[in-house]
């Protein structure tokens, strides 16, 4: 059986999916700590954490209110820097700006390194704050850890003794059985002593929720593999060897043991070594798990390292129960591919319980008893629940722990049983019946289905395409549309002012200016009454100039969406666009060869040119979805933070655009912005569209798009800035070439011309390949 | 009805295919015969224009096919040899679609659609997937979207191989039914096929024509010398005498 541990373990593509994974976990789980995808930014998050251990190293002999009162002088401190480089002015209670300097030197040398450019200073500032603030909220968790518990037991005392949980004993046995369990648990907590230490490395990983998912993903690598031989037609051959059957099935468990263990080790173990790294280590792993903040509500009586001992058993113990799972409900389907759907469906209608269902609810048995929860066990240590089990008020944990054990146990000797019992052949089976059903019903759709109509439906449905569509709505929810705003204490009621009176400069502003100089507010306001008034001469004098309606516009907002404050998050927004055509497009040919009917669709009447114009049409629909998930966002995003009031104002009362060769309204600027979005993205889906067509398999053309346009874009976004000559990434943008227009040069338009002439020249070549005549 | 081919010529790299290759087909059908390698299916991905020609020309009724392009495919079924298969689709989905492809719509496709598979003998597995047939099955759905849209020139590469006796026997019949008013060509190694069904037969030998008759005529052309492998003379005699090197 040694040939199976060897087949399932050495399998190239399968090591290289594994490893994959494993690498994509440990970059997102660092780039989770990032607080933002940009140059910079992982020397922020190093320099953060650095400074948080020193902080740490100085709170060890000091009480919670001391480490708080620290964690504030901190925090005024290091605003005060950020607000002074961005031009505010330093209000001088806590001391002179140079002893906030000189204290900013010797704490967060890197901000002082960053002090020539607002824009690092601010996103740097923030990434400090946050650390601090951490910091700050572990110590208010400690210092509350005792009243915390005292006010739960009071509470349960209170609605034990409230009218109507009075009454609802009678009638309800859960609600007081509820109120009196979780007040008996979390008495046995009274003698546990938090204590405070640098927990940040366990926070930062135990928040860190991918990880599941991509365990998730390697317990499934190592199902798939139980169930390769159905697909290749093996399983009659192996069935009639002497070690075939419930031998194999033995072996199959050892495997999946063995390679949750691995998985664990892989997508757990790693990201919290790097964790330690970043952050200094775990901490005193003596003390109780309650001393962090996440674990507040725990009532496990559990050290730290007893508790990521507990953890990393259950977790395995979980990867085998996931596995046995799917290995039973895929086991006793013989079709593959009908297999692959039931595990999407069980997958999704899971996943839906777990997200929807509510706590306390009468289905929750149906949350926690779920695929989804047993994937994210830490939630059993950090959130306290229990459910309504006939009345009776159970732990949650206890109920889900009890459950798996007696699955696992279950489910192996089904799964062995389905190895050595389950016949290839011969057999009635339910959910074929199911299955034909279906396709019975699809079918009479499909048979409907026009050219277009199919080449769509194969791209998402064969093709997998409404995964990844459905990924890229998802993924597209994650996205950041806003720049780092400025940390500008100084310029507060000025810009509040600016906001307030948005609009056309006309008689009302110079009355709205006057009135602001009569009201009491004292010489302050006045200033910055006449700071308004000069601003607005000034654009009223450009506007003369320009021939256009002179407009007060808060520029801000559009700095922070569309313009100079943008350009890193644009870019980063720009290259999850590129990847999500990328994805949607690329197998559109090769699905075609891979299945190797190109020789008989090139001979049929309307399988050259009318099948080309159908893929190119379906791959610019696709380009939409991707626009759509990326910039409908950001045009939402945009509305719901700026409620602007001055989309009709012309662009050219913008600062940095009052050169802008066109003469048109910001409304109409955003709206050129997103329709040159959506015409480069439409020329990436061509240039993809033609990429994959030198590819003969799906994978391969994912991997060649992914190499030839995702991957210069995502160089560019991590600073190698010479690739922006040699990606999509600008033009797709388009926001940071539109802002330089600005300055009123047309050249910026260049990017855009390229894109479109390789687009055209994408689908000229590519039509070339497919309706031309080709030699092999 | 003429396709016509003049002089064609193919060559992979050094490698000559197809070497001044000139041949007549007119109604009827036409069994092609040749070792692997022989230029047997490079004579058919050139007639179904999928790989490009190094010279001569192929001319239906006249016209150059490049010339007619779409026109000539709307009268042209091709079955290739690789199995190639959307396999998740099932088999009506997989009619319907090459239909769609072949300018089918509404009731006639389905109707078309309908009467291929009751022909080729998959009207009860239409609601199953491809990829779970049989390699017969397969080869029957590949026969039936072949026969699709009523094609006046049919190019079936191996149409039998992998199929039952019976099965075998019921799709060679009814290729002898459809070929009254159309060209069929037929490649197979099945010479038996070729022989019960063919109304000429073309041998191929490393890309040149070396001989295009009946078969009783090619029969009757066997030296008298020749020992008959199975008693009396047959095509596999001819294959054997003027293609194989025995």
């Amino acid at each position: 059986m040694m040939s199976e541990w060897k087949r399932v373990f050495s399998d190239t593509r399968r090591l290289i999916l594994a490893l994959t994974v494993t690498a994509l976990c440990a970059v997102l789980f660092l780039s989770s700590l990032l607080y933002r995808i940009e140059p910079g930014a992982f020397g922020d998050m190093l320099a953060a954490q650095k400074a948080a251990r020193t902080i740490y190293s100085q709170c060890e002999d000091k009480s919670c209110g001391e480490i708080i009162a620290l964690c504030d002088e901190i925090t005024v401190k290091i605003s005060a820097y950020c607000s002074y480089i961005n031009g505010g002015t330093y209000a001088d209670e806590n001391g002179t700006f140079d002893d906030v300097e000189a204290y900013v030197s010797e704490m967060f040398p890197r901000l002082i390194s960053l002090s020539d450019d607002a824009y690092d200073v601010n996103r740097s500032g923030g990434v400090l704050l946050t650390a601090v603030n951490e910091i700050r909220a572990e110590a208010e968790h400690i210092d509350g850890y005792g009243d915390y518990l005292s006010s739960i037991e009071k509470q349960a005392q209170v609605m034990s003794g409230v009218g109507i949980f009075q009454g609802s004993v009678e009638r309800d046995g859960f609600t007081s059985e509820n109120i009196k369990k979780t007040a008996d648990d979390y008495a046995e907590m009274r003698d546990v002593e938090v204590i405070f230490a640098n927990g940040a490395a366990v926070e930062h990983w135990i928040s860190y929720s991918y990880a599941d998912y991509f365990f998730l993903v390697m317990i499934v690598l190592i199902v798939l593999a139980f169930l390769e031989d159905r697909k290749g037609g093996l399983w009659h051959v192996i069935r009639s060897c002497k070690n075939g059957r419930a031998s194999l099935g033995i072996t199959r468990l050892e495997i999946l043991i063995c390679g949750s263990l691995v998985s664990t080790v892989l997508i757990y173990c790693v990201p919290l070594m790097l964790s330690c790294a970043v952050s200094g280590g775990i901490g005193d792993v003596q003390r109780p798990i309650q001393s962090l903040v996440s674990f507040r509500s725990c009532t496990a009586a559990v050290s730290v390292l007893g508790w990521l001992v507990r953890y990393f058993i259950l977790k395995v113990l979980s990867g085998v129960f996931i596995g046995l799972l799917f290995w039973c409900v895929l086991g006793t389907l013989s079709s593959p591919q009908f297999s692959l759907a039931v595990l999407g469906a069980v997958l999704v209608s899971e996943y839906a319980l777990y997200e929807f269902v509510p706590a306390g609810n009468a289905l929750d048995i149906f949350k926690y008893l779920n695929i989804f929860s047993y994937i994210r066990i830490s939630d059993l240590y950090t959130d306290y629940v229990n459910i309504n089990m006939f009345g009776q008020a159970l732990g949650v944990r206890g109920v889900m722990l009890s459950v798996m054990v007696c699955a696992v146990l279950g489910l192996a000797v089904f799964a062995v049983l389905i190895q050595a019992k389950r016949r290839p052949e011969g057999h009635r089976s339910i959910l074929s019946g199911v299955e034909t059903m279906l396709s019975r019903f699809l079918d009479v759709i499909r048979t409907r289905l026009s050219l277009g109509g199919w080449e769509m439906y194969k791209s998402l449905v064969y093709g997998g395409g409404i995964i990844i569509v459905a990924a890229v709505v998802i993924l597209g929810g994650s996205l950041d549309f806003r720049g780092i705003v400025p940390v500008n204490g100084g310029d507060y009621v000025y810009n509040a002012l600016v906001i307030d009176r948005e609009g056309v400069i006309d008689d009302s502003f110079d009355e709205y200016v006057e009135r602001i100089r009569e009201s009491d507010a004292g010489a302050e306001l006045a200033n910055v009454a006449d700071r308004l008034e000069r601003d607005a001469d000034a654009i009223r004098e450009r506007a003369t100039v320009g021939g256009y309606e002179p407009w007060l516009v808060y520029e801000t907002n559009y700095r922070i969406y569309f313009g100079d404050y943008a350009v890193s998050v644009q870019r980063l927004n720009s290259t999850a666009a590129i990847l999500f055509t990328v994805f949607l497009c690329v197998s559109g040919i090769t699905y075609e060869y891979q299945s190797g009917t190109v020789y008989m669709v090139r001979s049929l009447k309307r399988g050259r040119s009318a099948l080309l114009t159908r893929k190119l049409l379906a791959a610019a629909l696709f380009a939409v979805i991707a626009w759509a998930s990326v910039y409908l966002r950001e045009i939402s995003d945009f509305i719901a933070y700026c409620q602007p009031k001055t989309f009709s104002a012309p662009v050219q009362n913008l600062g940095a655009l009052a050169q802008f060769p066109l003469k048109i309204t910001i409304g109409q600027y955003i709206l050129l912005l997103n329709a040159l979005r959506l015409v480069m993205l439409t020329s990436v889906s061509f240039i993809s569209l033609f990429i994959g067509s030198f590819t003969k398999n799906v994978l391969g053309a994912y991997l060649l798009g992914t190499a030839v346009l995702v991957l210069p874009a995502v160089l560019t976004v991590l600073g190698l800035d010479v690739m922006k000559y040699f990606s999509l990434v600008l033009p797709v943008s388009a926001a940071e070439l539109l802002w330089s227009m600005g300055g009123g040069s047309v050249i910026y338009a260049l990017p855009w011309v390229v894109a479109v002439a390789l687009g055209i020249a994408a689908v000229i070549l590519t039509r070339k390949r497919w309706v031309g005549v080709r030699g092999h | 009805m003429e396709l016509k081919l003049e002089n064609v010529t193919k060559r992979y790299g050094n490698t000559i295919a197809l070497d001044g290759l000139s041949v007549t087909f007119h109604e009827g059908i036409y069994g092609i015969l040749g070792a692997n390698g022989a230029g047997k299916s490079t004579m058919m991905n050139l007639i179904s224009d999928n790989i490009k020609r190094d010279g001569g020309s192929i001319k239906y009724n006249g016209e150059d096919i490049l010339a007619l392009g779409d026109k000539f495919r709307a009268v042209l079924g091709y079955m290739p040899q690789q199995q190639g298969i959307y396999e998740r689709m099932t088999a009506e989905s997989f009619i319907s679609y090459i239909g769609r492809l072949k300018g089918l719509k509404g009731r006639e496709l389905r109707e078309q659609v309908s009467q291929v598979l009751k022909l080729t003998n998959l009207e009860g597995v239409r609601h199953k997937a491809v990829g779970q047939f049989s390699g017969g099955m397969k080869q029957r759905a590949l026969l039936a979207q072949a026969l699709l849209g009523d094609p006046k020139v049919l190019i079936l590469d191996e149409p039998t191989a992998g199929l039952d006796p019976r099965e075998r026997i019921r799709i060679r019949e009814f290729i002898k039914e459809l070929s009254a008013d159309r060209i069929v060509l037929l490649a197979t190694h099945i010479v038996s096929d070729i022989e019960s069904i063919s109304d000429y037969v073309l041998m191929l030998k490393k890309g040149h024509l070396i001989g295009v008759d009946t078969p009783s005529a090619l029969i009757s052309s066997l030296p008298e010398s020749w020992t008959p492998v199975s008693g009396r003379p047959s095509l596999e005699d001819v294959y054997l005498c003027f293609i194989g090197d025995r």
